[in-house]
């Protein structure tokens, strides 16, 4: 079952995804929230680049830079013993850059709103940058994590240029369910685009319903998490 | 003791102060837009500055050293609410208390005293969103001594509440300050609160100091130096005074005052043998006979200081400070033991009243303004 494989492939791709940006937006989102630097309107460009630009003119680029000939490409199969271009790893760094802002911006959305009051408060309460961080804007910011998170997720499952040009359609490599689909139509093949396209659209729709319910309520009420 | 020595720009803001805090309530007092703020921040090292800064002999801040906030063990309440949303009061008291505790860190203070003490038990498992804007100021006070602070910054901590609220908050802080020995900071520019609160006063304008002292001495000064429009508002004079006897079949405290006896009306005993009483002085008439049958019951003997012509919204008023002691006899000695009473210029005219006369001063009502009386 050439689906099973596809739908697997893109859950993993976007899993690893997400949790690699969780991971690396936190503190980029933190510092363009908080910074004064000259240098942030330029960072905060730069970050919102994939948003406008073409699918097709990041992957050519992105192509380009996993060359062997080029550092990145050369060092990774120096390292691995394998090219990055049309390989998973290499679709893994594509949506890395492709879903940043689907990650950074909600981030710093959430750390503008929260501001620096609840970190000055726990420093004022003997708590270290760190411990503050942890025990105040983390859990303040679980909203704007949740979203960052559904966003760049769902974002990434809906990867399509960007695969075609740096994944190509390796089954179990790098054939995730948007490329499936582009080949069951163009095969004629309707059943599967019906089932996998109707799939996607409602998985979409189920993540971006649970978002929505989940920042109602706790929007209306700080639900008690067994606090004493 | 907390002293420093410190500058700092913000703005168009220069910030220059240098000055001594000792133990017990400090009122900081200023027009907005003075630096009150900024100064907290500074003392708490949430805003850079220049100079020094010493507390309880740790140095906080020197050339070539700083010790950020959480190192210096401030309590600090901030002027907007910053209880934290995700934890229950309790959470939040024990956010402090915890990390002071692991750290070794304590000035007697237990949490189920700070509860008791503010009144929390009912409230410890409701979330900050669910509380009232007094309850959430006394908690946001109590959740600042739970961190055994060294010292207690409070920025306007009643701001926003009506005068019911400060008046069941008030209490709270007075016996706080009153029983821990730390130097506290209290941002405000309500007389009242002040008057009620503070042992000693800093006054600020334009982001450098212009007076500090015993409370009393210095409203006094102010007062008489805040020109025709009385911008510090109702002037008058604060007393302190020690409790005689009360009597409570009539509800009334006996006090002493400069070695003379008023008598103040009061609902319940007061708790404490200190009391400071507030004088209005449109509430003092001036006579130079003793007077006879009458229902005022606190007539005090003296001499006068000083005269002075009121303008403004007082136009055809006289101050006229009146000296209690009179041994004095008329001589400004500087002491805290001045009235002052307004009066027609007419009347002023007709009595011929001048420097170094003694005049019988005649009190319409006192306000007692230590919470508890």
């Amino acid at each position: 079952m050439t689906e099973i494989s596809a739908i697997w492939l893109t859950l993993k791709l976007a899993a690893i995804t997400t949790a690699v940006l969780l991971v690396l937006a936190t503190p980029l989102a933190w510092w363009l929230a908080h910074s004064s630097s000259r240098v942030r309107p330029l960072i905060e460009a730069l970050t919102a680049m994939p948003l406008v630009m073409p699918p097709t003119v990041l992957g050519f680029y992105l192509l380009v830079f996993f060359s062997p000939d080029n550092a990145l490409g050369g060092s990774w199969l120096a390292l691995t013993g394998t090219t990055l271009a049309f390989s998973f790893y290499g679709l893994v760094f594509a949506s890395l850059i492709y879903s940043l802002p689907f990650m950074v911006q909600p981030l710093t959305a959430a750390f503008t709103q929260l501001g620096r009051g609840p970190m000055e408060a726990a420093a004022s309460l003997g708590a270290s940058p760190m411990d503050a961080w942890l025990t105040t804007i983390l859990p303040m910011a679980r909203n704007g994590y949740l979203t960052a998170g559904v966003l760049t997720f769902a974002h990434t499952v809906g990867e399509f240029g960007i695969v075609l040009m740096v994944g190509g359609n390796l089954a179990g490599e790098t054939r995730v369910i948007s490329i499936a689909i582009y080949e069951s139509v163009e095969t004629l093949n309707y059943q599967e685009a019906y089932i996998l396209s109707g799939g996607l659209m409602a998985f979409s729709f189920v993540v971006l319903l649970g978002v929505y319910q989940f920042n109602r309520q706790f929007a209306m009420s700080l639900t008690p998490r067994g606090m004493r | 003791m907390l002293s420093l020595d410190i500058q700092a720009q913000t703005g168009d803001l220069t910030l220059n102060v240098a000055t001594s805090i000792g133990d017990g309530v400090t009122a900081l007092f200023g027009p907005s837009g003075c630096g009150k703020t900024t100064l907290l921040r500074a003392i708490a090292g949430l805003m850079p500055s220049e100079g020094t800064i010493r507390c309880n002999n740790v140095v906080w801040q020197s050339t070539g050293t700083f010790m950020p906030l959480h190192q210096r063990r401030v309590g600090y309440v901030f002027q907007d609410d910053r209880l934290f949303p995700h934890l229950t009061v309790a959470g939040n008291l024990q956010y402090g208390f915890r990390r002071a505790k692991a750290a070794g860190l304590s000035i007697g203070l237990e949490l189920q005293e700070v509860v008791a003490r503010f009144d929390l038990e009912p409230l410890l498992q409701r979330y900050p969103n669910t509380l009232s804007g007094g309850e959430s100021r006394r908690v946001n006070i109590a959740r600042s001594l739970c961190s055994q602070p060294q010292l207690l910054l409070l920025d306007e901590p009643l701001t926003g509440l009506d005068a019911q609220r400060k008046a069941d908050i008030i209490p709270y802080l007075a016996t706080v300050a009153k029983d821990l020995s730390i130097p506290t900071v209290y941002v405000s520019h309500i007389n009242d609160e002040i008057a009620q609160l503070c042992d000693n006063m800093l006054v600020m304008t334009a982001g450098t100091l212009i007076d500090e002292g015993p409370t009393g001495e210095v409203l006094g000064r102010l007062w008489r130096a805040s020109g025709p429009d009385q911008s510090y508002g109702d002037p008058g004079s604060l007393l302190e005074a020690s409790v005689m006897h009360f009597d409570e079949a009539n509800a009334m405290v006996h006090l002493n005052v400069a070695g003379q006896e008023l008598q103040v009306i009061s609902p319940t005993e007061p708790q404490t043998q200190d009391l400071r009483l507030f004088l209005a002085a449109a509430d003092v008439a001036l006579s130079l006979d003793q007077p006879g049958r009458m229902s005022i019951r606190n007539v005090l003997t003296g001499a006068i200081v000083g005269i002075r012509q009121l303008t403004g919204a007082k136009i055809g008023l006289v101050a006229i400070d009146i000296d209690l002691d009179a041994e004095n006899h008329g001589q400004d000695k500087g002491n805290d033991h001045k009235i002052v009473a307004h009066i027609s210029a007419a009347a002023c005219n007709d009595l011929g009243l001048a420097q170094g006369m003694p005049v019988y001063a005649l009190i319409k009502s006192a306000k007692l303004t230590t919470p508890f009386a």
